[in-house]
C-alpha cells in the first residue's frame, strides 16, 4: 500500500515567502483526504507545492514510498502522481475523448499515436464519470460542469496511484457532485492516495476518511473527520463564523450548519 | 482528416502547374525562365508559407493566444528594424548577407521577447506583453528609420517591408531550407506536447511536461522558422493566423495532426497567393504581403465574430 509522509512541508512563491507551512501528516493508500480551509487558507498552494510547479518554492519534505516526491524526474512522477486544477483552461478544438486520452502522454512517447490500450483507458474513464455520452462532442461546446468531468476523466486515465484535486467538485451540480466523491471513495478503496481541497463538505457525505485544516497558511489540524469538526469552535474560529458540522444518520454524512451558534 | 489532406495535397499539385505556367508565355516559356525562375519561386513560396503557418501554429498553442503570430514575438519589428537600416545605410552586402540580417533581426527581437518576459516561469500572457512591447519598440524605431531616409530609399524599405517572392536562381530556398529544417524538425517531435500546452501550464507539468524549457525550446523552432521565412521573402503575415485556424476548423485541435496539415496550409496559401499576384493587375505584379493582408483583415474580423476555437 502506497504511503505519502509530509514532513514540515512548506510553500512559497519566492525563496523567502511562506504561503503553506508546517504540513505534516502521514496519509496510506486506500484513504481521501479533504483539505478544508477558507478561502487564501493556501489549499491549492499546498498542492501546487506537492508537485513543486514553477515559481513554486518548498521546504521539508514529501515523500511517496520513501521517495522524495521533488527528487523524482518529472515522468516519474507523473506516472506516480496525478493532478486537477481548479479550472483549467478549456482545450478548445479537441473532443472530450481526445482530451482525456492527453492524460495518457506520460505513458507515451511525446509524438506517438494513441494505442487501442490507451483508447480503452480513456473510455472506461469517461464511464467512470458518467460522461460517455459526450466522447465525441468538442470540449468547448459542453458545459462547465461537463468539462470538469471530462478533466477527472482525463486524470483518471492517467492511471496513478495518487490523485491531487483542487476543488474536484466545483461547477458539479448536487447529484454529479455526489457521484463524484463517492467515485473517489470507491477509488481509495482500490488502495489509491486521494489528496482533495474543498469547500463543501456536505457535498462530500462520508467520503474522505482524514481532513486537513489550513487557516492562513498553517495546518492547524489534521486527523479524523470527528477530531477536526467536532473538536470545540475551531471551525467557527477559523471560518470567523458560527458554525455546526453533524453527522447525519443513517450514513454518517457530514452535514454543515454555517451561521449556526454551537 | 483524410479529405482535409487529399483537398490539400490537390490545391498544392494544380498550384504547382499553375505556377509554371503563369508568366508571358505560358507553358511556352524557354526552358531557363522555368527551371530558375518559375520553380524556385515556387519552391521559395511553399517552404516559407509552411515555416509562417508552422511557426503560427506553434505559437498559438504555446502562449495559448488564438491571435498569436509569428509577429507575436516581434519577429515582424526585428527584421524590419536591421533590414530598413540596411537600406537606409546603403551598405553593399552580399545577398546572403543581406537575407541573414533579416533573420538575425527577427531572432534578436525573440530573444529580447524571451528576456523582458521575467526570470521566473515566463508563461504564456507574460511573453505576449513582452512581444507587444517589442513590436511596437521596433514599429518606432523603424518609423524613425523612414523618417529619415531619402525617398528612393523609403521605396526600397516599404517594397521589402510588403514582402517579395520573385527570384532568380535557388539561393534564396537554399538560405530557407536550414531554417525550416531546424524549426520543423523539434515542433514535429514536439506535436504531443503541445497538445499538453492546451490544458494550461499546471496540467501539462503534472504530466511530466518541463513546461519552461519546452516553451523555451518551441519558441526557438518558431522563432527560427519565422525568422528565417522573413529573410528570404519579407516580413509576410497573416499566413501563421489564417493557416492554422482553418486546419483547426477543418481537421481539429490535436497538434499531430494540425501541425503537419498547418505546413501543407501554409505552402498551398502561399503558392496560390503568389499566383493571384502574378495575374491580377499582369504583367505587373502586387506584392504577395498585400494580397495576404487583403485577405488577413477580413479573416481577422471573422476571428473576433466567431471566438473560434484555440
Amino acid at each position: 500500500m502506497s504511503e505519502l509522509i509530509f514532513q514540515d512541508f512548506g510553500v512559497g512563491y519566492s525563496p523567502g515567502s511562506v504561503a503553506v507551512s508546517g504540513v505534516s501528516m502521514r496519509i496510506t493508500g486506500g484513504s481521501v483526504t479533504a483539505v478544508i480551509g477558507p478561502n487564501g487558507s493556501g489549499k491549492s498552494t499546498l498542492l501546487k507545492g506537492i508537485l513543486s510547479f514553477p515559481g513554486v518554492h518548498t521546504r521539508g519534505s514529501v515523500t511517496l514510498d520513501s521517495l522524495d516526491i521533488h527528487s523524482m524526474n518529472r515522468s516519474e512522477r507523473a506516472g506516480r502522481i496525478a493532478y486537477l486544477p481548479q479550472s483549467p483552461p478549456v482545450p478548445a478544438g479537441l473532443t472530450a475523448i481526445e482530451t482525456v486520452l492527453l492524460g495518457r502522454f506520460p505513458h507515451r512517447s511525446a509524438w506517438s499515436r494513441d494505442s487501442l490500450e490507451d483508447v480503452k483507458i480513456a473510455l472506461d474513464a469517461l464511464e467512470m464519470v458518467g460522461a460517455t455520452h459526450l466522447a465525441d462532442k468538442f470540449t468547448d461546446e459542453i458545459s462547465g460542469g461537463e468539462n470538469r468531468l471530462v478533466n477527472l476523466a482525463a486524470v483518471l486515465s492517467q492511471k496513478t496511484e495518487v490523485i491531487l484535486l483542487d476543488e474536484p467538485g466545483s461547477s458539479l451540480d448536487y447529484g454529479h457532485a455526489v457521484q463524484l466523491w463517492k467515485l473517489l471513495a470507491d477509488l481509495a478503496e482500490r488502495g489509491m492516495i486521494i489528496l482533495a481541497t474543498t469547500h463543501r463538505i456536505e457535498m462530500s457525505g462520508n467520503a474522505f476518511d482524514k481532513v486537513l485544516l489550513l487557516s492562513e497558511g498553517k495546518s492547524l489540524a489534521f486527523g479524523e473527520p470527528e477530531d477536526v469538526f467536532l473538536s470545540g469552535d475551531l471551525l467557527s474560529r477559523v471560518y470567523k463564523t458560527p458554525m455546526e458540522v453533524r453527522r447525519s444518520s443513517p450514513d454518517g454524512s457530514w452535514i454543515v450548519f454555517p451561521g449556526v451558534s454551537v | 482528416m483524410k479529405r482535409t489532406l487529399a483537398i490539400l495535397i490537390l490545391l498544392a499539385c494544380t498550384g504547382i502547374v499553375v505556377s509554371l505556367a503563369t508568366g508571358p508565355l505560358g507553358w511556352n516559356a524557354p526552358g531557363q525562365v522555368i527551371m530558375y525562375l518559375r520553380l524556385p519561386r515556387i519552391l521559395l513560396a511553399i517552404t516559407a508559407g509552411a515555416s509562417l503557418a508552422v511557426s503560427g501554429c506553434v505559437l498559438q498553442a504555446v502562449l495559448r493566444n488564438p491571435l498569436a503570430t509569428p509577429y507575436t514575438l516581434g519577429i515582424s519589428a526585428g527584421a524590419g528594424v536591421t533590414a530598413g537600416f540596411i537600406i537606409l545605410s546603403g551598405i553593399s552586402l552580399p545577398i546572403f548577407l543581406v537575407y541573414l540580417s533579416g533573420t538575425a533581426g527577427a531572432l534578436a527581437a525573440s530573444t529580447l521577447t524571451w528576456f523582458l518576459a521575467g526570470r521566473g516561469q515566463r508563461d504564456h500572457s507574460g511573453l505576449i506583453l513582452a512581444g507587444v512591447t517589442v513590436n511596437l519598440l521596433g514599429a518606432s524605431v523603424l518609423l524613425l528609420i523612414e523618417y529619415m531616409s531619402p525617398a528612393s530609399r523609403l521605396v526600397e524599405i516599404i517594397r521589402w517591408m510588403m514582402g517579395d517572392l520573385a527570384v532568380s536562381g535557388y539561393r534564396r530556398v537554399l538560405f530557407l531550407l536550414p531554417f525550416l529544417v531546424a524549426g520543423m524538425v523539434p515542433a514535429l517531435l514536439k506535436t504531443g506536447t503541445l497538445n499538453q500546452f492546451l490544458t494550461g501550464t499546471e496540467m501539462a507539468e503534472s504530466r511530466g511536461v518541463n513546461t519552461v524549457r519546452e516553451r523555451f525550446l518551441l519558441l526557438i523552432a518558431a522563432a527560427v522558422l519565422a525568422g528565417g521565412a522573413v529573410g528570404a521573402v519579407g516580413p509576410i503575415g497573416f499566413v501563421g493566423l489564417i493557416v492554422p485556424h482553418t486546419m483547426r476548423r477543418l481537421a481539429g485541435g490535436d497538434y499531430r495532426r494540425l501541425l503537419p496539415l498547418s505546413a501543407l496550409g501554409g505552402a498551398v496559401l502561399m503558392l496560390w497567393a503568389d499566383i493571384f499576384s502574378r495575374v491580377v493587375i499582369s504583367p505587373a505584379e502586387l506584392p504577395i504581403g498585400v494580397i495576404l493582408s487583403l485577405l488577413g483583415g477580413p479573416f481577422f474580423l471573422y476571428l473576433l465574430i466567431k471566438k473560434p476555437r484555440l
